[in-house]
């Protein structure tokens, strides 16, 4: 009886966001235990094919995770088996969502080698209960008549194509959906054969199980979300750009030294064909003065406007400083003034000849010092 | 009231012209428009109780819930009586008396004939009762993996009241208690027609599914986009999972007719978890003394040189 038992996780971790508790654990007994049991021949054998552990690991509880949102602890429990479970269905998905390490893996790993609870978990399936002929006459007993009209029940069964798994968020919600879907398909054929209206007219207001002021909230969120993932896409586009902006500026400077070389090149070039041509000698100093003066005439030609012609840098130099001494003058003619006739400054006015501040200073120290 | 008075001396009025003119039947007047003529279902309804072959679903359900109930499970349950307006709510149940028949006597005076009570047990365990009251059975379920309609990630809405389409995964016809279970369901969640606080459109679907021997709920808004074809759905909530536990004869009572073969109860698992824990320094002790009694059986032989610089 105390053969090789096996530990089924029932494992949800909820991919649309939500974060799923693990809704129980599963400690099983064997099928051939269970058969011996009190259930022996009884259908309930058949979904005994999902997935398990392998039969070497060693039986350990679980914690059901009866709080909900710990599925970091969960994780953390059934980190060996879960991982299993993803290599068997090699889904990306799911491993993708799996954010949390399962660093405590090893020492749960060797924590399970204990065994105190083999006596707990055999006690279940032999106790087991399972009146068949009380729950059919139960069932004969509560059920509603043979003849109701499928109106009343709006019932539909789903006949979905394989066993799902229930440790795989997307598989599993995804059979919810499809069941959902089929079943509405169908009712609305149902309903439609008895002529009634399925989807409520656009102007039918009426209470909904949301309020607005929730709706509002989901809305605001839902926004709130999207804006996330526009400014984190904005950013991506952003780095990037920074990134093409610094190759663009090492292939302009790259240009540009090459530019340089190539006139560079160009000026020794002219050099030497006109060495070849001859102008040679006594005559070699006046061709290069000529070739001088000639090259500052142009440049004199392109000097810029307001370099005045006394300027010796040509306007680079002392363009600075002229303007520093401009602005320094300004400053001062503001403060000091400048022009006009400064007689009529210097002249006294009414309030000036009242003005005895200026006044009388050393009499008071004077007399000060009389006293004393 | 006043206008249902009014209505009706009308109707009275109009009966008695009837009689006088012998008029064919005018169609009755209604919010939407004119009502189908259809006096076979009417007479059908009229007729329900004397006729005994016209069915008419009248299922109530009490929904109630333990006292130290969590905040989130207690959300779970309004959620539930949001959905079900065929349902009466109740107050909170002090948890010894669920034992006794408090609550059958409960059911009894608000005239209900389910029950749906909400366990709650050291704060964190949730149980659900789901029980036919006079006398049918009642089932126990563990509750897991508890999402409420609150939770902002489900965004459907849908209409307070409108009859949901329930659906079934084929499982539920494998087995004699699951088919039980599914009959309960169908008659505690599924609105009566015509009930008076439902209305008359299609616009949500249940999905009841048994993954792994646990009865999965799930709550879909069917979104119209033109037709059918088109229809999408989105998710409303709540969202939970039930573990059924045991199933009872009586209603919160009686003998067992079925016992999960699975089932651990939580405490038995997180004292189990205790243990677990509480053994790692046992194990450590034990570790130490077997090293020592190693050490003993097996002395070191004296070394032959251990003397030799100490001449």
């Amino acid at each position: 009886m105390g053969g090789g038992r096996k530990v089924i996780l029932l494992g949800i971790q909820w991919t649309g966001g939500l974060k799923t508790t693990r809704p129980n654990l599963r400690l099983k007994p064997s099928i051939p235990n269970f058969v011996s049991g009190a259930l022996a021949g009884s259908p309930l054998l058949a979904p005994l094919d999902r997935p398990s552990i392998p039969p070497t690991a060693p039986a350990s509880p679980r914690p059901a995770g009866a709080s909900r949102c710990r599925p970091g602890l969960w994780r953390q429990m059934g980190g060996m088996q879960r991982k299993d479970f993803l290599l068997a269905k090699e889904n990306p998905l799911e491993e993708a969502d799996d954010d949390i390490p399962d660093e405590n893996d090893s020492e749960f790993e060797s924590d399970a080698d204990s065994e105190p609870e083999e006596v707990l978990l055999d006690e279940p399936s032999k106790k087991a209960i399972y009146n068949r002929e009380g729950i059919i006459e139960k069932l004969e007993d509560i059920c509603w008549p043979d003849n109701v009209q499928w109106v009343h029940k709006l019932t539909i069964d789903h006949n979905e194509e394989q066993e799902v798994d229930v440790n795989d968020d997307i598989v599993r919600e995804l059979a919810f959906y499809t069941q959902a879907l089929e079943g509405t398909r169908q009712a609305f054929a149902k309903i439609q054969s008895l002529g009634v209206p399925f989807f409520r007219p656009p102007d039918y207001y009426a209470e909904m199980v949301k309020t607005d002021g929730h709706m509002l909230k989901v809305k605001g969120r839902l926004l709130e979300e999207k804006k996330k993932i526009e400014e984190a896409e904005e950013r991506k586009k952003a780095r990037e750009a920074k990134k093409i902006a610094k190759e663009v500026q090492a292939r302009k400077l790259k240009e540009r030294s090459k530019q340089k070389k190539e006139e560079i090149e160009s000026v020794k070039k002219w050099r030497k064909q006109r060495q070849q041509n001859g102008f040679r000698g006594g005559k070699d100093e006046d061709m290069d003065f000529d070739f001088d003066g000639e090259k500052a005439f142009e440049k004199s030609k392109k000097r810029k406007q307001g370099v005045p012609l006394g300027d010796r840098s040509g306007g680079k130099h002392g363009f600075r400083g002229q303007e520093k001494g401009k602005m320094k003058r300004e400053r001062r003619n503001s403060k000091f003034g400048y022009g006009g006739r400064k007689g009529l400054k210097k002249q006294n006015t009414s309030e000036t000849t009242d003005d005895f501040r200026g006044f009388n200073k050393g009499d008071l120290f004077r007399n000060k010092r009389r006293k004393g | 009231m006043g206008k249902k008075r009014k209505l009706e001396q009308a109707d009275a009025g109009e009966a008695a012209r009837q009689d006088d003119a012998a008029a064919p039947q005018r169609p009755k007047r209604t919010l939407l428009g004119w009502k189908e003529g259809d006096p076979n279902a009417a007479e059908e309804k009229r007729g329900g109780g004397g006729g005994g072959s016209v069915f008419r679903n009248k299922e109530k359900v009490l929904v109630t819930c333990s006292r130290r109930i969590n905040s989130r499970y207690r959300h779970l349950m309004l959620n539930v009586v949001s959905l079900l307006p065929h349902c009466k709510k109740d107050n909170k149940v002090e948890s010894k008396e669920s034992k006794g028949a408090t609550l059958n006597e409960l059911v009894e005076l608000r005239n209900c004939s389910y029950c749906l009570f909400f366990e709650c047990r050291k704060q964190k365990d949730l149980y659900l009762w789901m029980a036919r009251c006079p006398n049918g059975p009642s089932v126990k379920f563990l509750v897991n993996a508890v999402h409420t309609m609150e939770e902002l990630k489900l965004t459907g809405n849908h209409l307070k009241g409108s009859r949901p389409i329930l659906t079934f995964s084929m499982n539920f016809n494998k087995d004699p208690h699951w088919m039980l279970l599914k009959e309960m369901i169908t008659q505690i969640f599924g609105t009566p027609k015509d009930h008076r606080k439902s209305k008359p459109f299609y616009d949500h679907v249940f999905a009841f599914s048994i993954i792994d021997d646990h009865i999965w709920f799930r709550n879909y808004q069917v979104v119209n986009q033109g037709g059918i074809e088109e229809t999408t759905l989105v998710e409303v909530g709540p969202r939970f999972c039930l573990n059924p536990i045991k199933i009872f004869g009586g209603s919160f009572g009686g003998p067992t007719l079925y016992e999960n073969p699975f089932y651990i109860s939580p405490n038995q698992i997180r004292a189990l978890e205790k243990k677990k824990k509480a053994g790692k320094f046992a194990k450590k002790v034990k570790a130490k003394t077997r090293r020592k009694m190693h050490e003993l059986e097996n002395p070191l032989e004296p070394d032959e040189f251990a003397d030799l610089w100490k001449e």
